[in-house]
């Protein structure tokens, strides 16, 4: 058989690639979606009790600098392998840029703003949603933003727990010495990372409030 | 009104931040906190709107225990305007405003309504502004706007937090005439912080001097300015500032209180020899030789001496009767006229002694140049008078 160059060896697999890539995001949106309902919460509820922060704070830090490689290899005696674990240690990572990004974002909202809205007779949770959120939104959505980017790229590494994913391509790619065959997950993961962070710095632009846009 | 009674606080249970505080501010007036940083006068004011919850004794508006009354209720039905203004940065100028409106549920038209209403009186004209955000404002403009938002829902309490000492000097001045105009317009009840002499005297009908929290002295700004309880508001005042607010100086705090009488049935002869020897420039002519206060009937003045002998050509002797000499109208100056107006008559009258009246229309004591003199080296700094002995 006549070596494929690259582009022939791509086309070929392209059924599968695009499989792979759906299931990618699948697994990023579900790691990241889980971490924006957890994280942003606990990012909020450590501005109220600040004695908290960091400790919390710490806490996700550590997941954060665990080798990805090794939490996965951790995991699997207690949840097995497949979607669920891969999904876990993901949304673990996911976890602290969100967590960090929320406080920051909250706690750096002018005082003013906040006793401004305390003497009107705002309640905490008037405080919370119509001044505190909406000025802290860009921050927050910055750390979805990096914390989506990274998680791509540690998705592939799911693969080796039998998520499936882009990463399998890589995975493959080693094992058979082929490199088209590694650069077939490599690319697209590349390429959605690259999409997924202009994509959601338009939607971080747009969520600026437009009085805080200079 | 709202009434303090007895009230203390304490942050760490220990130390008394306001200390067994009396105060009362009547309704539809315009009371300054004033003091040094730390004195207690933005604590009490924030008790006000239970920003900060007093640990002891009342507070009551409209005899109503304010902690009997909800929280934020009690909030929404009391403006509020901070010195960093707290425009919120992701509403515009309308949206601000409406706060209050919006959170007690006023629906869009009466709220917008009000708004431009509201940018009227503070003088931004509701077409340019109401769809503008803060930052594209001034200082100003911004403070402007909040206390635009303060009187939103037409609340009968303001509280204001040093409002405008973030503000340019004249940007300052603007505003505070912007506050005593509206509440000429609307006759609020304000309690006002500041560490602004100039300000509070300006803008208040009655001044709170606090310290170590307690009201020192609670008075208008007159009877501060004259009458300071002790040395602590005297220093805090400043003594040049009756100087700077000559407005407050009063007829009767400067005259002299001595007057040279000569009795009406008396002659030129004598008069001339009481000027001479008093060294006085002005004789009082009067019916009865008693003390004063009392009517005089004419004056005598060296210079109307020297009209009349030059007219009769030689000198006055007994026979020229004072009652046919004497000039029988005379300007005098009411006893609470200000200074001002004093230096006014007098410069129009050449600066001549001119006697000083109460409302009876008897004398009370007289003005010359000389107790004019006297005032401003009383009331000049120290080291002015030590310049000129130097020299």
């Amino acid at each position: 058989m006549k070596k494929m160059n690259f582009f022939e060896f791509f086309y070929y697999r392209i059924d599968e690639v695009i499989e792979s890539l759906l299931k990618h995001i699948q697994i990023t949106g579900l790691a990241v979606g889980l971490a924006i309902l957890v994280g942003v919460p606990i990012g909020i509820a450590i501005t109220r009790k600040r004695s908290m922060a960091s400790p919390v704070i710490n806490i996700a830090n550590v997941f954060q600098t665990l080798p990805s490689l090794a939490l996965f290899g951790l995991i699997i005696p207690i949840l097995g392998i497949g979607l669920v674990p891969s999904v876990f240690v993901l949304f673990l990572y996911a976890l602290l840029p969100i967590i960090k990004n929320t406080f920051i974002g909250i706690t750096s909202v002018e005082p003013s703003s906040v006793e401004a809205g305390r003497g009107m007779g705002m309640t905490k949770n008037q405080i919370l949603t119509m001044i505190e959120v909406p000025l802290a939104l860009p921050v927050i959505m910055g750390g979805i933003r990096v914390s989506t980017v990274i998680n791509i790229g540690t998705t592939t590494i799911a693969a080796l727990i039998g998520a499936g994913g882009l990463g399998e391509f890589i995975f493959r790619g080693i094992s058979m010495n082929s490199n088209n065959m590694i650069l077939t997950g490599a690319i697209p993961a590349a390429g959605l990372a690259l999409f997924v962070d202009f994509i959601f710095g338009k939607i971080e632009k747009r969520l600026t409030p437009k009085g805080i846009s200079k | 009104m709202i009434k303090f009674r007895n009230v203390s606080k304490s942050f760490d249970g220990r130390k008394n931040v306001i200390n067994k505080l009396d105060l009362t501010v009547n309704k539809g007036e315009l009371v300054v906190l004033i003091g040094e940083s730390g004195c207690g006068k933005t604590t009490t004011m924030k008790m006000i709107n239970l920003l900060v919850k007093p640990s002891k004794g009342e507070i009551l508006i409209e005899d109503k225990n304010i902690l009997n009354i909800n929280k934020i209720e009690l909030r929404r039905n009391i403006g509020y305007v901070i010195q960093k203004v707290g425009l919120l940065p992701h509403m515009t100028v309308g949206e601000n405003i409406e706060i209050v409106a919006k959170l007690k549920k006023w629906d869009k038209n009466k709220r917008m309504e009000r708004a431009k209403e509201l940018l009227e009186l503070v003088e931004l004209d509701p077409e340019e502004y109401y769809e503008r955000y803060p930052h594209e404002l001034s200082g100003g403009q911004q403070q402007r706007i909040g206390i635009a938002r303060a009187l939103a829902v037409n609340p009968d309490i303001i509280l204001m937090d040093e409002p405008f000492s973030a503000l340019d000097p004249i940007t300052r001045e603007k505003l505070q005439d912007e506050i005593i105009r509206i509440q000429d317009e609307l006759h609020k009840t304000i309690v006002f912080v500041t560490h602004d002499m100039d300000e509070a005297i300006r803008i208040a009908d009655r001044i709170a001097v606090i310290d170590k929290g307690k009201v020192i002295q609670y008075d208008t700004p007159e009877e501060l300015l004259r009458n300071p309880i002790n040395e602590f508001v005297e220093f805090f005042i400043g003594k040049e500032r009756l100087w700077r607010q000559p407005e407050f100086v009063l007829a009767k705090d400067i005259m002299k209180k001595t007057i040279h009488k000569i009795n009406l049935e008396g002659n030129m002869a004598r008069a001339v020899e009481k000027l001479k020897e008093s060294d006085a420039t002005l004789l009082l002519v009067v019916e009865k030789m008693k003390d004063i206060p009392q009517k005089a009937v004419g004056i005598i003045t060296p210079n109307l001496l020297r009209v009349e002998e030059l007219k009769k050509k030689g000198i006055m002797t007994k026979s020229h009767k004072i009652k046919d000499y004497m000039r029988k109208e005379f300007v005098s100056i009411n006893e609470n006229m200000s200074m001002v107006e004093v230096l006014d008559v007098m410069s129009k009258k050449d600066f001549k002694s001119i006697p000083v009246t109460n409302s009876m229309n008897e004398v009370v004591g007289i003005i010359t140049p000389k107790s004019l003199l006297n005032l401003i080296t009383e009331i000049s700094p120290e080291f002015e008078s030590e310049k000129v002995k130097e020299v």
